[in-house]
């Protein structure tokens, strides 16, 4: 009850930011994309690309940047929840009360993925529904991919709370970014077939691919789950399954650790 | 017997800056307990331990013989912070049920709860109004009626008066002495020394971290109670005469004196030395020192480095 209290507040305060909105508009960009935005005629070396394909890349470009809009506004709610709330002195007024510094951040991360969340769902589902007006079918690919997201705004949102207790809020969403980006370009040589014919990954690629959270395993994940190929032939989900709970606990632990020893 | 605050020697310090100096004292159960102190004193410092939003370098505190770190221990507090913070889009009735429910407050008494804050604090107009629109004086009846929710047995004022006009002041004053008489314990942090001493069962003075003086507000009184001479002819022998029993040195600012006596029998003796020495008495009462004035003359002697007084 107490951490719904917080969460309720939460979601209001997010609510009230204009930001959600305007990441909003942009990712329903994203969705008319793919109602069927014609790219028009893509050649290769020897071959026209034809339709279906193009709809995939379409279909692809509209996943990647719904899901990397969610991703900045999590993010960027993210960064505000916790040390707004300590820098306007509205935390040390909701700490007096009987309720535990993890229950606080609990009541304050829930809002920000439930909001995130809902961008993303929103968003899916009108995907789903332009995909039905286009083609008169319905799947399961596209609410299933964007299941897989939710996933990554959590693990992402947890790391922005996490770096806002080290970094100043404004740089923590850009902090965040940059991980996710090189998770994502890490990932590549791994997930994307064509590119594992020419490109080898040094050993500082491998490094990085082994040891950042996942972000864009998740995303490959995603992308093959709504092109219809098979997810987790490229991918190891137990691997990547056993990385998001390591980066979950160790975000939440390092979150509440220092948020206790946190003066206010 | 189970005291509400029991701090023991409690240290906090910022670095090199020591913001608390072995702080010990305890709070009576059902009573009203002053803790006044200059600004930088280190006042809401320990008002912030107490509630853990601060961790102490050393010592101990406990309310109702739980220890700060524990949750179960702010189940018994309300606190009222030095210029409260609220979401400013909550409305005033909303703001209270969040804090409700952060009590863990049962949902079908919630109402009621707020309803009763609501009555106490005059708000029940403004109940929908949003907190970032109301004056001063209202947002601060809002956190006091935030502070009484669920009937705390202590409760933490830090600065009430802020923002209240003086209908305000009397109503809280009177609000205080309401809770009081039924058991609840207040810790009221003011600057407000006329409120404190009207309030107040015992105060504590605190100064650059340290309790300089500690005890109830009679005893306070008491331990500054002087006789006041007005006298004309007075010069350095009758001084010197008087000094050989006298607490401490007459303090002279005209031809008033005031001077601490170690016995009240001793003022005939005042008189005395003063009219044989060809001085003229024109007035000579016994008067008790102010909470005020105790409190600036403490705290700068203190400043000064010759406070022989500790509690």
């Amino acid at each position: 009850m107490k951490i719904w209290a917080l969460t309720k507040i939460g979601l209001k305060e997010c609510l009230r930011q204009r930001v959600v909105y305007f990441i909003f508009l942009i990712s329903l960009l994203f969705v008319f994309m793919a109602k069927g935005c014609d790219i028009g005629t893509i050649k290769s070396e020897n071959l026209l690309i034809g339709k279906e394909a193009r709809q995939g890349i379409s279909f692809g470009i509209s996943f990647h940047g719904i899901v990397f809009w969610s991703i900045m506004l999590c993010g960027l709610l993210a960064s505000q929840a916790l040390t707004r709330d300590m820098d306007e002195g509205y935390a040390s007024a909701t700490l007096a009360r009987p309720l535990g510094r993890d229950a606080y951040i609990a009541g304050k991360l829930l809002p920000v993925i439930i909001i995130s969340t809902l961008n993303l769902t929103v968003l899916g589902w009108l995907f789903c529904w332009f995909f039905y007006r286009a083609t008169g079918g319905i799947t399961m690919q596209i609410p299933l991919s964007f299941f897989f997201m939710t996933l990554s705004l959590a693990l992402y949102g947890l790391m922005i709370f996490c770096l806002s207790l080290f970094i100043p809020r404004q740089l923590a969403p850009l902090a965040g970014i940059v991980v996710y980006m090189i998770s994502c370009w890490s990932s590549l040589p791994y997930s994307v077939e064509n590119l594992k014919i020419f490109w080898t990954p040094s050993v500082t690629v491998q490094r990085l691919h082994l040891l950042l959270p996942k972000f864009g395993d998740l995303q490959c994940i995603g992308a093959s789950i709504l092109s219809g190929q098979q997810p987790f032939d490229a991918v190891n989900p137990l691997a990547v399954a056993g990385n998001i709970a390591v980066y979950v606990s160790v975000f939440w632990y390092v979150t509440v650790w220092v948020f206790k020893r946190r003066e206010l | 017997m189970q005291f509400a605050i029991e701090a023991h020697s409690l240290v906090k310090k910022y670095g090199s800056i020591t913001a608390l100096d072995d702080i010990t004292l305890e709070v009576n159960r059902g009573e009203i307990f002053g803790f006044l102190g200059p600004n930088g004193a280190g006042k809401s410092t320990f008002v912030k331990i107490i509630l853990n939003l601060v961790r102490a370098t050393s010592g101990s505190v406990r309310i109702f013989g739980e220890p700060v770190t524990n949750v179960k221990a702010r189940e018994t507090i309300g606190f009222l912070p030095e210029n409260i913070r609220v979401y400013p889009f909550l409305s005033i009735e909303e703001f209270l049920r969040f804090h409700c429910e952060l009590i863990g407050i049962a949902s079908q008494n919630i109402k009621m709860a707020i309803d009763n804050c609501l009555c106490a604090m005059e708000l029940e107009s403004v109940r929908a109004q949003k907190i970032g629109t109301l004056s001063k004086g209202m947002l601060q009846r809002t956190g006091i009626a935030q502070a009484m929710l669920g009937n705390p047995e202590l409760l933490i004022f830090d600065e009430p008066t802020s923002g209240l006009d003086p209908i305000g002041f009397t109503e809280l004053r009177r609000l205080l002495l309401d809770m009081k008489a039924r058991g609840t314990t207040i810790f009221l942090n003011s600057h407000q020394l006329s409120e404190v001493e009207r309030t107040c069962d015992r105060v504590a003075i605190l100064n650059k971290g340290r309790i300089i003086k500690i005890g109830s507000r009679d005893d306070l009184s008491d331990r500054g109670k002087h006789l006041e001479v007005t006298a004309e002819g007075f010069t350095d022998s009758m001084a010197a005469a008087i000094n050989a029993f006298s607490q401490k040195n007459i303090e002279t600012e005209g031809n008033k004196l005031r001077i601490y006596l170690t016995s009240e029998k001793d003022s005939v003796n005042v008189h005395r030395i003063i009219v044989e020495a060809g001085g003229r008495v024109q007035s000579l009462a016994w008067k008790s020192e102010s909470l005020e004035e105790l409190f600036y003359r403490l705290v700068k002697n203190e400043d000064m480095g010759f406070n022989k007084d500790r509690p």
